[in-house]
């Protein structure tokens, strides 16, 4: 008989890293980046015993951190990108206490931005959009599958187990790489920073209650300072883009 | 012993959360973290060595993390001191510092290498976040000018890397953790070093994960304040840690013979190519500054990975010796590029050049001598490296600072014209003690080099 969870939870880590490599609004990769908060938790909670009681259900604690540090993080994000939204073509206090040449200089760099973005549509969008995301998930999966043949960290010998923790670690480092916005490039730090959790899943072990607990914090940290430094970049270019980074 | 332990940690984090508080009034701010200070010596000075915990944190002083933790308040009050009297930055440039220290004191307490290299991770974070803050806002002003992005730049970079040096430490940690408990499967030991080392070249800026050192120190606003944080306080933590997790792993040494020689061959590489940049550079002189202690984090990385007692011994020293040669370095250059001539501060760009060479008789040869024993003990190819990389770093120092030291004050060193700059009182007296401190631990290191020899020996098993 087919164990669904065996196979679900494993091939829903893999669905949720090909969303995040392959598209672009955080209206779905930010939900994607949620589920796989809460299938690695569910795998978590697979290879370590129970030792919570929650609403009828037994749970591990492990498992209930990393929920919660998904729900967190994933609402932080979602908080942000909605804020950011809403604040198009509203005059933030920044931009108020601006004299009219920094106004005039600010200006011109948002036209030469929509420009390079335009141009980029363009010429570029074909392979910067698709091509490149697509070959990544392609790497991605050759090089988890030979990684997890070669070097399987499950103790179990669940091989998908292996190729999930490959593959999340691979798909968080090919979002970091390219990533051209900064809210791609965080989702990226965070995917990489949950292969951490499954690794543990995979080995079976434990950091402990402490350790554990100290890893949810300061991803909710790291989320919550990414959020801070996307509304401040916004505030101050009216852009999100990693190429106005690049200008000066 | 447990309460004082704490304290320990929780004294300059309480202390950044007061200055926090206080950011819109700078003269109480800065006292909150000169107070806070004193009391983090004063609890190094009198609490005893041992044991302790909290909520199964296992904590422990000794002489080792003693005297990290005591060179790692130079940099704190250097960054302090220099912000309150010379430098236009920010309140928030105080809670960072104490923020950091009191992660690094985390580091350095901690018996789990986990929090440990969570804590890492948590300062650096802070830093990038007082990055951004630092370079944007004075309290109580206005901005009218268009600000730079440039420091978003440097904080994503540096968050960026931090991040990804964190999981690799973790998959280390984990990795090792999992060969104690089948100690058959030698190839875990293998993965584990090959992410230890990846994780630290991350962490301590060894090429070619070098740029993020280059952005602090040149973050296009500032004084370069965050670089002098991150080096000087997080460098040796993150040393430290590294020491530590080796010492409780014998077998990650002792049985990578190929993997220690790839850390060795890592390690020299980068601290020649790194001299080679600063050499060649034709940047701001901060970001030669900058590539001066990326070709020192190769050297340090060989001591690491050199598998003998010296070349450890020479590691630690070296790493913890940023705390003097980085506020000395990056605080004199910043005032002879401002237009000061004194002699103190003059004097303090050689000597922190010198020193940082590894010239005699200055706190950096006590601690390069130990890395040219290393270095002879494995062979005198190494050497010879060690010596082209030092020779070269000498040659990039001699390029160019030498021309400010012959700049006039009227000239200075941009060729515009400058008026004779002063420097406060206060910061003469830092820089008077750092240069005195440089120069009796380089005629005198024995009480380091008893502290750190006595760890490193203790460790047993070393070459």
């Amino acid at each position: 008989m087919i164990d669904l969870a065996a196979i679900g939870i494993p091939g829903g880590i893999i669905l949720t890293g090909v969303l995040l490599v392959l598209l672009r609004d955080w209206r779905f990769t930010v939900p994607a980046l949620l589920a796989q908060y809460l299938l690695v938790g569910l795998l978590v909670g697979g290879s370590v015993p129970a030792d919570t009681r929650l609403l009828g259900f037994d749970l591990s604690s492990s498992t209930l951190l990393q929920v919660v540090t998904g729900l967190t993080v994933a609402g932080l994000f979602a908080t942000t990108s909605l804020r950011l939204e809403r604040a198009r073509g509203i005059v933030s206090d920044y931009e108020a206490e601006l004299d009219e040449f920094a106004l005039a200089a600010l200006r011109r760099r948002q036209r030469l931005a929509v420009r390079a973005a335009a141009e980029n549509t363009s010429r570029r969008a074909v392979v910067l959009d698709y091509l490149l995301p697509s070959t990544a998930l392609l790497i991605s999966g050759i090089a988890a599958y030979a990684l997890s043949a070669a070097y399987p960290v499950s103790v179990r010998g669940e091989g998908l187990v292996n190729f999930s923790f490959y593959w999340v670690i691979l798909c968080g480092v090919f979002v970091l790489v390219l990533a051209r916005d900064i809210i791609k490039l965080s989702e990226g730090l965070l995917v990489t920073l949950n292969g951490l959790s499954l690794l543990l899943a995979a080995l079976a072990t434990r950091g402990g209650l402490l350790v554990e607990g100290l890893t949810a914090a300061i991803t909710i940290g790291l989320a919550a300072a990414l959020s801070y430094l996307w509304v401040a970049m916004y505030e101050r270019r009216r852009s999100l883009s990693l190429e106005v980074l690049r200008d000066e | 012993m447990s309460s004082l332990l704490l304290a320990l940690i929780f004294a300059p984090a309480i202390g950044a959360a007061v200055a926090f508080i206080l950011r819109g009034r700078q003269l109480l701010a800065v006292a909150t973290a000169v107070l806070t200070i004193a009391a983090q010596g004063a609890l190094l000075a009198f609490t005893p060595d041992g044991r302790g915990g909290l909520l199964g944190l296992d904590l422990q002083l000794g002489p080792l993390e003693r005297l990290y933790l005591a060179f790692a308040l130079v940099p704190l009050l250097a960054a302090i001191l220099y912000h309150a009297r010379v430098a236009e930055e920010s309140n928030a440039l105080v809670t960072t510092a104490l923020a950091v220290n009191s992660g690094a004191s985390l580091v350095a307490l901690s018996q789990n290498p986990y929090a440990s290299a969570i804590s890492l991770l948590a300062s650096s974070l802070v830093l990038s976040l007082g990055l951004v803050a630092v370079s944007n806002r004075r309290a109580g002003e206005a901005v009218t000018t268009l600000l730079p992005v440039r420091p978003f730049a440097a904080a994503l970079r540096y968050l960026s890397l931090a991040t990804l040096a964190s999981v690799l430490l973790g998959v280390a940690l984990i990795l090792a953790d999992y060969y104690r408990l089948n100690p058959d499967q030698r190839g875990l030991l293998k993965a584990a070093f090959a992410f230890l080392v990846c994780g630290l070249a991350l962490r301590l800026g060894v090429v070619p994960f070098h740029y993020w050192l280059a952005t602090l120190f040149d973050p296009g606003r500032g004084s370069g304040l965050t670089g002098l944080l991150a080096v000087g306080s997080l460098s040796g933590a993150a040393v430290l840690f590294a020491a530590h997790t080796l010492a409780g792993l014998p077998p990650l040494l002792l049985q990578n013979d190929l993997a220690r020689l790839a850390t060795q061959g890592l390690g020299m590489g980068g601290a020649i190519l790194g001299a080679a940049l600063a050499y060649a550079g034709a940047e701001r002189r901060t970001r030669i500054l900058a590539y001066l202690y990326v070709a020192d984090a190769g050297v340090v990385l060989f001591g690491l990975g050199s598998g003998t007692a010296l070349g450890l011994s020479g590691a630690l020293m070296t790493a913890f010796g940023y705390s003097l040669s980085v506020p000395l370095f990056l605080v004199s250059l910043n005032l002879v590029e401002a237009g000061a001539s004194a002699l103190v501060v003059r004097a303090g760009l050689v000597v922190a050049g010198l020193s940082l060479v590894g010239f005699v008789p200055l706190y950096g040869f006590a601690a390069r001598y130990q890395l040219y024993a290393a270095a002879a003990q494995l062979g005198w190819g190494w050497l010879v490296a060690l010596l082209l990389a030092s020779l070269l770093m000498l040659a990039a120092v001699a390029r160019h600072f030498t021309p400010l030291l012959f700049a006039t004050a009227t000239t200075s060193s941009t060729g515009q014209a400058a008026s004779d700059l002063r420097p406060d009182l206060s910061v003469t007296l830092l820089l008077l003690v750092l240069l005195a401190s440089s120069i009796a631990l380089g005629l005198y290191p024995a009480p380091l080099t008893g502290v750190i020899g006595q760890w490193v020996r203790g460790l047993g098993w070393l070459l």
